[in-house]
């Protein structure tokens, strides 16, 4: 589902074209800080796409081997497999030791801390559609990437993500590889094979006025998901609402399980466990691999919702 | 205003912007508020322009070479013969989809592929060979063609900065496999970030370029290829579907404008060459992206201009096979003196359909003080 607000597009547009600004400038870097600021991480790093931005993180990481969970979208097997790294699935727990690994999730935006210690040693890569707004003293993951994009929960006008991080290190080099690998002081020149993973002016224009009304969508939200995990947990045969982790966490949607969903006319979540898509057939896991997985592929769907105060809402 | 306050920036689209904002209102609400798809318009619109049976409009003209290359089957094991003067992605995206780009020199006039250096590049590993069509005109695709057939190596045409030109009726980018085209805001068709797209008239291609650009996952749902998060932003369409209405007068303006440095600088030679358009049969469309000339002390001069308020850009600085990044590569095999004399002399001055008379007169005043009292 996508909200947007014409106003601040055509604002946006118009600042652009008069500041004769239109990638990785200012505003990027004014979106940037605010986000390192409202997530509690030291650097974030605007780019293109969540896979995009995922890819870039992976390849400076250079795990041998990645885990990365058989119940979650495309992009996070499209990056494992971008990355080079040997790719290993895993089902809802417990996750697999790994040097990297990845974790997807909605409702939940961010892992908890349970989850947090069944990880890897490694380091853990979190790919999410929002983020926590009070992440005080809550364990988070190494690198979170976040969707800004139009169907995420700071809905963006277009394709963009952040990609957040305590590691100074990590930050510098997803800055390089984001533009091409060019040298941050000299034009054309390339330290390394990176890639066009650049975050637009006018995407952040518009993301740094999504920003600001963020706080009064949160409670809009909070109203409505308590409305629905009603409605949900009345419903004959199961029904199971995801639960948010904190009241603090923004989420664009609702995740629902429940049998036999198809009825209903809603969005599935996933069509098929990871493992059982073409595009990763050559991991050669079969069918009932992940029963877990497979379980939530064909039972779990997402309910969109646009909280009182979003555009749309 | 004195000589010395006169700012000529690199590049500024403020003017024609300013101008067709009410267009570009009317296109954004259109999306935005009554459910008109840019993508789709602006595919078709782009594919009558350039005769290419399909456009697939994505993120960049970046992705757009990787998707290229990747749906036309390059990949691990393969050789692709690529000039050693143009922009850095004409040989990333040979190694982001495992294959190898092969250097070789560019020709002095055209700035492109020298197609005999490029044949003699060619061995059993050569799967493709990707021209550049450099800042105003085309490579010799005639010559090119016709060694990647006697060869059979694919054509696929770097032509991210060839909108408009055309040689005979046949637009760049479709003489071979496919090609590319680049909407980065400087362009001669400029979207307000990044944008590019795939171009090709094989059905099996676009249809796989599509699939590939969209994650590899159909719009029904199913997860086919592992494959790239590149769409097109619809935003980015929208405002280039209002420049392509004044398209073929910027080119216009653009040609006035190089005109008018042609006359200007010609008289400051030998320190400076103006470019040289090679004559073709059937003849060439020219468009000029990038106004480059050769000259003496280049380093010098960018740093005059830049007190005098003039912007440059110097494309490019180093041959890509001096590039940090790439030294040692198995591709890097020749010999490219034009390249190296190229990048050690060439610089690009402002070049827009925005720029006044007065803009390009203050440019070649600068240049020629720098020449006359130096």
């Amino acid at each position: 589902m996508t909200r947007y607000d014409t106003a601040l597009a055509l604002a946006a547009i118009d600042d652009v074209a008069e500041s004769d600004e239109f990638i990785l400038k200012g505003a990027v870097a004014r979106l940037e800080a605010e986000l390192a600021a409202r997530s509690g991480y030291a650097f974030a790093v605007a780019g293109a796409s969540g896979q995009s931005l995922l890819t870039l993180v992976l390849r400076l990481l250079a795990p041998a081997a990645v885990s990365a969970p058989a119940f979650a979208p495309p992009e996070v097997a499209n990056a494992a497999v971008l990355s080079g790294a040997r790719v290993r699935l895993h089902d809802a727990a417990p996750l697999e030791s790994a040097d990297v690994a990845i974790w997807w999730g909605r409702g939940s935006v961010t892992p908890t801390g349970e989850t947090l210690r069944t990880l890897a040693a490694g380091r853990v890569v979190a790919l999410a559609d929002g983020f926590d707004l009070e992440p005080a003293g809550h364990p988070r993951p190494d690198v979170l990437v976040v969707s800004l994009g139009p169907e995420s929960v700071v809905a963006g006008i277009a394709d963009a993500a952040v990609a957040l991080t305590d590691d100074a290190e990590l930050a510098s080099g997803i800055r390089l590889l984001r533009n091409h690998g060019q040298a941050p002081a000299t034009r054309f020149l390339y330290h390394a094979i990176g890639f066009n993973c650049r975050a637009d002016e006018v995407a952040a224009r518009y993301l740094l006025g999504r920003l600001e009304r963020l706080e009064t969508e949160l409670r809009g939200q909070a109203a409505e998901r308590e409305r629905a995990e009603e409605r949900f947990a009345a419903l004959a045969g199961g029904a199971w609402v995801e639960p948010p982790a904190r009241a603090s966490i923004l989420t664009e949607a609702i995740d629902v399980r429940a049998p036999a969903p198809d009825g209903l006319g809603l969005v599935r979540s996933r069509a098929r466990a990871l493992h059982l898509e073409p595009a990763v057939r050559s991991l050669g896991y079969a069918a009932g691999a992940f029963p877990a997985s497979e379980a939530l592929a064909r039972e779990a769907f997402v309910l969109p919702f646009a909280a009182e105060g979003a555009p749309g809402g | 205003m004195s000589a010395t306050t006169v700012q000529v920036p690199f590049f500024s689209g403020r003017r024609s912007a300013a101008r067709e904002r009410d267009a570009v209102e009317a296109r954004v609400r259109g999306w935005l508020e009554g459910g008109e798809d840019p993508l789709a318009e602006l595919a078709a619109r782009l594919s009558a322009l350039t005769g290419s049976r399909h456009v697939v409009p994505v993120g960049s003209a970046s992705d757009a070479l990787i998707v290229l290359l990747r749906a036309a089957g390059v990949g691990p094991g393969d050789e692709v013969v690529v000039p050693a003067y143009t922009f850095f992605a004409s040989a990333s995206s040979v190694i982001h989809v495992g294959a190898e780009p092969v250097f070789v020199d560019v020709e002095p006039e055209t700035y492109a592929i020298d197609p005999e250096a490029a044949t003699r590049a060619f061995t059993r590993a050569t799967k493709a060979i990707m021209p550049v069509h450099l800042f105003t005109q085309m490579a010799d695709l005639p010559r090119i063609c016709a060694a990647a057939r006697e060869h059979d190596v694919l054509v696929l045409e770097d032509s991210a900065e060839a909108i408009g030109m055309r040689l005979g009726s046949q637009h760049a980018g479709t003489f071979g496999l496919g090609g590319v085209l680049s909407f980065f805001p400087t362009k001669t068709l400029a979207a307000i970030g990044d944008a590019g797209a795939v171009m090709t008239d094989d059905d099996a291609l676009a249809e796989r370029a599509r699939l590939l650009a969209s994650r590899g996952v159909t719009r029904d749902g199913d997860h086919l290829e592992i494959g790239y998060d590149t769409r097109c932003d619809q935003l980015q369409a929208a405002v280039l579907l209002c420049r392509l209405d004044r398209l073929d007068a910027d080119v216009v303006r653009r040609a006035e404008i190089a005109a008018r440095y042609d006359a200007r600088l010609g008289e400051l030679a030998p320190h400076v060459s103006v470019p040289t358009l090679r004559p073709s049969d059937p003849p060439s469309t020219y468009v000029y992206y990038v106004y480059s000339i050769e000259c003496d002390r280049r380093d010098d001069l960018v740093a005059h201009l830049d007190r005098r308020g003039v912007g440059t850009e110097t494309y490019y600085p180093w041959p890509l096979t001096e590039q940090p990044c790439l030294r040692g590569r198995p591709g890097i095999r020749f010999d490219v003196p034009v390249a190296q004399r190229l990048s050690q002399r060439a610089v690009g001055l402002p070049m827009y359909p925005d720029l006044s008379d007065e803009d390009v007169e203050h440019v070649c005043d600068a240049i020629a003080d720098f020449y006359e009292t130096s």
